[in-house]
């Protein structure tokens, strides 16, 4: 009986008179720790500390005013309550709005980008296309130029009054002056969904599809050039078409290194910040406002800095579950064994 | 630690301090002393500044400027921010109304009121760059928008707004959309926009009927109204419109562009016998609150310099700049007659902090109003209550 109870308890366990401190069960612990002390101040000053004062300023009324002498009083959850439900003494300002342009607009460009970079790499990878190095590097210019310059770019491109495209239209026999920045009259209108979306919505589009294909080209090139072309040869003795292939051989194979880049296509665009600001500036009427560029307007202009950190933070959470949900639905960050 | 790390600490503890306390000396004199100025000048006035900048260094060489132009429109958060975080400039040029709010963050030194070279300035001007009792801005000019016309293109003025809209109709005319070039309109028609609480009170009948009358305006032919004011003054410069409603700012570069004699400035005609009443301010030069004793005497030097008749008389001839300085015979410039005729017909600019929150409804409102988005009543009711909410009113 005595022996059956010990063998359930398991082996006799014995405990040592002084248990040892956590240098002598890590010799080499102090060391470990002046190794890691640099990085880690480093990491302290410039990521931990703007993060929790960030979430101290969430809570509170800081303003312009607090820069110079920090004293701003404590809020509670108000600035969060006004975020999100009460709306801000701002003009055009609607939080769900926002949000519901903001996924849209995240949604639309993934899918442009990704479709394009992937068809446009496929065309790229043929085998007797000639120039292709050329093609690739002309490609990828746009990516490879700062997002600015690029915005800056496009805001004047369109332009109604010195823009290129109205005067290149204007060559091909169109009279009048678009306002492709400027003009108010939706060319999408359901109001129900908060989706009111004027000309702009569409440029700005355009601005951004056109920087962020050649991204999603140099990783699904990378990807297609790890194929093996036996597989393909395999396909055609087996009667495949082009179609088939496609669907069965190349997606498949792409998806490992697509899934993952198509994870930061979505974090980058829900974050655009530069093309928003400079091509259409949140205009008109706040119409083509996202959620980043209305958080930068919290301080510039309005200096209200308790109210943009709340306002990140509830945009991080936002990110954040858009992330995990993706990742859960996508399995992007599981091993993948094709 | 041996004792070799024992020094090296001490060493490096001992060399940050002496960084950091060195810091803390002040300079006693102007022998020696940088100042910084940021500004929001472009083309003639940036010019014509650097030159008496250089002019003002070449005089006393124990002072060095550094100068930064920031967009205009930049220059207000670059300030506060850097200001409030101790690295912002010694001097700082901008518009009166602008003073408020760098004042309420604590920004702006207060300044000698004494200081001889005030009392050759305007005096209602040097009382404009006081705020609760402290002068914490120096005027260096005084600012108002009026209507600018093009003599090549029309050979006479409106004497009225009606006129004005039927030789638009021919020749065109420019006007910005935002709420400072139309504020204007508003007091024509008898409507107020601050009550005496500093609260917005222009969502009245009389603020929709100044508006709706603007929106009519706006649908004239030939009238050309948007947001960018770099473009609407590039229309006017190219000969592209005859009449533009814009300020002194510009005027340097419109007479370069089209020529001295070319260039002519009127009031804005009456509408039905009552004339438009422009904000009339101050362009102010103030000094920043963390410069050390030393750069606030260069400082103050400066400004008696830049205001002295002499370069006053400078930017009269060289950008239409109205004078600050009382001394100035203005008489032989008549694009700064053109605008002393408007500054009759003006209204002095609030610099109160409560503005602040002003501009982006009111400059909403406008947009939504000449879209067509909305009323003028709607649209104005609106900005105001969003701008009181923000005030607290």
């Amino acid at each position: 009986m005595k022996r059956e109870r010990q063998k359930k308890a398991g082996p006799l366990r014995t405990y040592p008179l002084h248990r040892p401190s956590p240098v002598q069960r890590y010799p080499d612990l102090k060391l470990a720790i002046l190794c890691i002390l640099p990085a880690f101040t480093v990491m302290a000053l410039i990521t931990f500390y703007p993060i929790f004062f960030q979430i101290w300023m969430a809570f509170t009324n800081f303003e312009l005013r607090h820069l110079r002498h920090m004293n701003p009083d404590a809020v509670g959850f108000k600035n969060f309550l006004n975020v999100v439900v009460f709306d801000l003494p701002l003009p055009n300002y609607n939080f769900k709005r926002i949000l519901v342009f903001n996924i849209l607009w995240t949604g639309v460009n993934v899918f442009l980008h990704v479709g394009l970079g992937i068809l446009i790499a496929i065309a790229l990878n043929q085998k007797n296309l000639p120039a292709k190095r050329l093609y690739r590097s002309i490609f990828v210019l746009p990516w490879a130029m700062p997002s600015l310059v690029s915005g800056m770019i496009w805001a004047n491109m369109w332009h109604d009054k010195f823009g290129g495209i109205n005067l290149l239209l204007r060559q091909f026999g169109f009279e009048g002056t678009t306002r492709w920045l400027l003009d108010t009259t939706p060319v999408v209108n359901l109001p129900e969904l908060g989706l009111v979306l004027p000309l702009s919505a569409i440029a700005v589009l355009i601005a951004n599809v056109w920087l962020g294909w050649p991204f999603m080209m140099v990783i699904a090139t990378g990807a297609l050039q790890g194929i093996p072309g036996s597989l393909y040869e395999a396909a055609d003795m087996d009667g495949m078409g082009g179609w088939g292939k496609f669907r069965r051989i190349t997606l498949p194979l792409i998806r490992p290194a697509m899934v993952p880049a198509m994870m930061i296509g979505i974090m980058m665009t829900f974050n655009q910040f530069n093309i928003i600001y400079f091509v259409t500036g949140g205009g008109p009427l706040g119409m083509t406002e996202i959620l980043v560029t209305q958080g930068f307007k919290l301080v510039n202009p309005q200096g209200w800095y308790g109210v943009a950190a709340a306002f990140n933070i509830v945009v991080f959470l936002i990110l954040a579950a858009i992330t995990l949900i993706t990742n859960k639905i996508t399995r992007a960050t599981e091993p993948y064994y094709a | 630690m041996n004792k070799k790390s024992r020094f090296l600490v001490f060493f490096l503890i001992a060399a940050a301090s002496f960084t950091v306390f060195a810091g803390g000396s002040k300079e006693s004199s102007t022998e020696g002393v940088t100042i910084s100025i940021w500004h929001g000048f472009i083309e003639t006035e940036e010019a014509l500044f650097s030159r008496a900048v250089n002019n003002f260094m070449a005089e006393n060489p124990g002072v060095t400027i550094e100068m930064l132009a920031v967009p205009f429109d930049q220059l207000v958060n670059k300030f506060t921010t850097e200001a409030s975080a101790g690295t912002g400039p010694t001097l700082i040029v901008g518009p009166q109304d602008r003073m408020a709010n760098y004042e309420e963050a604590g920004l702006l030194a207060a300044l000698d009121q004494n200081a001889p070279f005030l009392k050759e300035l305007v005096p209602a001007a040097v009382e404009g760059g006081k705020i609760k009792g402290n002068l914490v801005g120096v005027p260096v000019s005084n600012k108002v928008v009026a209507l600018f016309y093009n003599k090549t293109m029309v050979s006479r003025v409106p004497a009225d707004f009606n006129q004005l809209l039927a030789m638009a109709a021919d020749h065109g005319m420019a006007i910005t959309l935002d709420w400072f070039h139309n504020y204007m309109w508003g007091p024509a028609f008898g409507a107020a926009f601050l009550n005496a609480d500093n609260k917005v009170v222009i969502d009245s009948p009389q603020g929709a009927a100044a508006y709706g009358f603007l929106k009519k305006v706006s649908e004239s032919k030939g009238v050309v109204m948007d947001g960018n004011d770099g473009d609407m003054d590039t229309l006017f410069r190219q000969g592209k419109v005859a009449f533009r409603i814009q300020g002194p700012w510009a005027a340097g570069d419109m007479v370069k562009d089209l020529g001295a004699g070319n260039v002519g400035v009127m009031a804005v005609p009456a509408i039905d016998g009552k004339y438009p009443r422009p904000w009339n301010q101050s362009e102010m030069i103030s000094v920043s609150v963390d410069a050390t004793e030393a750069q606030r005497d260069a400082a103050m030097d400066f400004l008696a310099y830049f205001t002295s008749a002499e370069v006053q008389k400078t930017f009269l001839e060289e950008a239409s700049w109205i004078p600050a300085n009382a001394s100035v015979d203005t008489s032989s410039n008549p694009v700064v007659g053109g605008f002393l005729l408007q500054v009759a017909y003006s209204d002095p600019f609030p610099v109160v902090s409560e503005l602040g929150s002003t501009w982006e409804p009111m400059g909403n409102a406008m947009t939504k109003i000449m879209e067509g988005v909305a009323s003028p009543a709607a649209a104005l009711k609106e900005a105001a209550a969003l701008a009181n909410s923000a005030n607290g009113k």
